[in-house]
């Protein structure tokens, strides 16, 4: 029989579905507006969050900035009293002797006393005409301004009361910038053990498919040795360990004796990639295989919660910024690590069942992007305290089946700096 | 249906009840389009989800060039695309082991539902360029360039999708008559 089709059947065909209406399913809507109230909840707590680090940011940076000012106007072993409507270009004071050997000001009153032919109310004090100590070498006599010679002027419109009583405070500095003198170029080495936090990117974001998984908690350690390369900068290297993973939960072990799909797989999926068993005896099988596998027949099959442990050996390259605050040094440091995997662990633990195995498909050498910012704080003659909060996330996305996940890992560095 | 300036700028405050108006007079045409690239309910209600979020949450970029309505569907359509290539079964598909399913003729009571069922019941590489070249109207060099593939290999899977098309018509077509002559 020939066909009754022709080309008209097709046309038709294509112009109704183009006009395809089909109502969606009941709720499709709430669900909707639910995610787009999830959506402006979350980006107005990450604009908070990036509000908040960017203030913090702020303030250690003006306040750095602040400081490394002073110091490099200290170096200039001047003191310089600016006026705003007669000229003094300079007051150049001679006979310095007073630091004594804890780098104390012992200045006393005396020594001080400026002499001045500018009228007294139009001098401004010590504080706001900005005197720069420099190394605390606070001489006497003044010289002359523009020749003249100068007449005394009584030391409470200089406000020395500032000087002495930021005497405690100057002489914290005075510490460190001398100690940081002296390391200019030198370098340092550190140990430190660190509490480590790591998980991956798509976790945190909550992305269908991780509701299974959390972060972990473990250890690590690290040796580093710096350079100070500059008065300011510095470049540090070395090896650390750490161990980095994440947990999951509802994971089932079954016996060999089940039916099913899941019975070719033998493994439960993760983010990081299948988790697979040593013990050929038993399956491991995830919640969705266990909900999905109509005909499974295992006799007996129990939940458990699994650890993915990865043991890195990393070597990173940091570049520091150093500054001070009320006598402590920061450091902002970035940079990157290469990291060798040395232990690839699962290990599973249930009512009266412990297995273990590992994950699959995870790369051998991986590459990371490292901030910090750090906080040295003296402990003993030449060693200091170092405080290190640190983030480091992996610059290859893991492989997922959801999108792009990044691990990362985020750590507070406790040890010691002595300089070699 | 043309939206005014002043509807396009509520949408763009996200204003909610905009919102409720635009996806009332467009979710069914636009769930047709998930439907038809889909394939099935579950994962065209998703499509929709995320296509209509990206809808809201990206209506600033809409430069009121074109039309509107037009503009939706074209992130519907994207929408669906990721899914499919997130799935992995566009890359994934073995055309040479493809089997076809069988449609049961007897159970249609209604053409589009045919339509639809035969359709969704391609392939997916096939279905997906039969959907963007023939209902869409994409030319073959825009869809070699959104699921990455060759132009060439875009019409031979958009000629392969059809010949299965037909077949299935043909079949529809000649059941139809032998019915009614009975």
């Amino acid at each position: 029989m020939k066909s009754l089709y022709d080309n008209q059947h097709e046309a038709d065909m294509i112009e109704r579905l183009k006009s395809l209406e089909v109502t969606p399913p009941e709720g499709s809507w709430d669900d909707i507006q639910n995610t787009l109230k999830l959506k402006r909840r979350r980006s107005i707590a990450i604009f908070s969050s990036l509000a908040s680090a960017a203030t913090v940011a702020l303030f250690f940076t003006i306040t750095g900035i602040n400081l490394i000012s002073n110091n490099n106007s200290t170096n200039q072993d001047k003191i310089a009293i600016s006026k705003s409507k007669i000229e003094i270009p300079k007051i150049v004071i001679n006979q310095p002797k007073i630091v004594d050997n804890q780098n104390s000001i012992v200045a006393s009153e005396k020594k001080y006393e400026l002499n001045s032919v500018v009228e007294r109310e139009k001098i401004q004090t010590v504080k706001e005409s900005n005197v720069i100590i420099n190394q605390l070498e606070v001489p006497e006599p003044i010289q002359t301004i523009q020749g003249k010679p100068l007449k005394s002027y009584p030391q409470s419109q200089v406000n020395i009361s500032y000087i002495i009583k930021s005497k405690q405070s100057y002489s914290k500095l005075a510490s460190v910038s001398k100690n940081d003198n002296k390391r200019k170029g030198k370098w340092f080495v550190s140990a430190s053990g660190f509490p480590v936090y790591s998980f991956h990117t798509a976790g945190i974001a909550k992305k269908e498919g991780t509701q299974n998984e959390s972060g972990m908690m473990s250890w690590g350690g690290s040796i580093s040795v710096s350079y100070n390369f500059s008065k300011s900068f510095s470049i540090e290297g070395g090896i650390s360990y750490s161990k980095v993973g994440e947990l999951e939960k509802n994971l089932y072990i079954a016996g060999t004796n089940l039916r099913g799909p899941a019975i070719f797989t033998n493994g439960a999926s993760s983010t990081y990639g299948n988790l697979t068993l040593n013990d050929d005896d038993y399956r491991l099988l995830d919640a969705e295989d266990v909900s999905s596998v109509q005909t499974l027949v295992a006799t007996n099959y129990t939940k458990v919660s699994g650890s993915q442990q990865f043991k890195y050996i990393e070597i990173p390259i940091l570049f520091a910024k150093r500054f001070y605050y009320r006598g402590f040094k920061f450091s902002l440091k970035g940079g990157f690590s290469e990291s060798i995997l040395i232990g690839n662990k699962l290990e599973l633990r249930g009512d009266k069942i412990n297995l273990s195995g590992k994950t699959a498909g995870m790369d051998k050498y991986s590459s990371s992007a490292i901030a910090a910012i750090s906080l040295s704080v003296p402990l003993l003659n030449k060693v200091n305290l170092l405080i290190e909060p640190n983030i480091r996330i992996g610059l290859k996305s893991l492989s997922t089946s959801y999108g792009k996940s990044y691990p990362f890992a985020s750590y507070i560095k406790f040890g010691v700096e002595v300089p070699l | 249906m043309k939206y005014s300036k002043d509807f396009i700028n509520r949408l763009k405050r996200g204003d909610r009840a905009a919102q409720h108006i635009l996806y009332d007079a467009i979710s069914a045409k636009m769930y047709g389009v998930c439907m038809r690239y889909a394939g099935n309910p579950d994962l065209a209600k998703d499509i929709l989800h995320d296509g209509f979020v990206k809808v809201f949450t990206s209506i600033k970029a809409y430069r009121g060039e074109g039309s509107f309505e037009g503009w939706v569907r074209k992130i519907i359509v994207n929408t669906a695309l990721e899914f499919l290539r997130q799935r992995r079964n566009i890359e994934e598909v073995d055309l040479s082991q493809a089997s076809f399913k069988t449609v049961e003729i007897s159970s249609v009571e209604h053409d589009i539902n045919f339509f639809l069922k035969i359709v969704s019941d391609l392939p997916i590489q096939y279905r997906t360029v039969f959907n963007l070249y023939a209902i869409d109207e994409y030319s073959h060099s825009e869809i070699a360039e959104m699921l990455n593939i060759t132009e060439s290999t875009s019409k031979s899977n958009y000629s392969r999708a059809k010949a299965i098309l037909r077949d299935k018509l043909e079949k529809l077509v000649d059941f139809k008559y032998e019915e009614f002559i009975r």
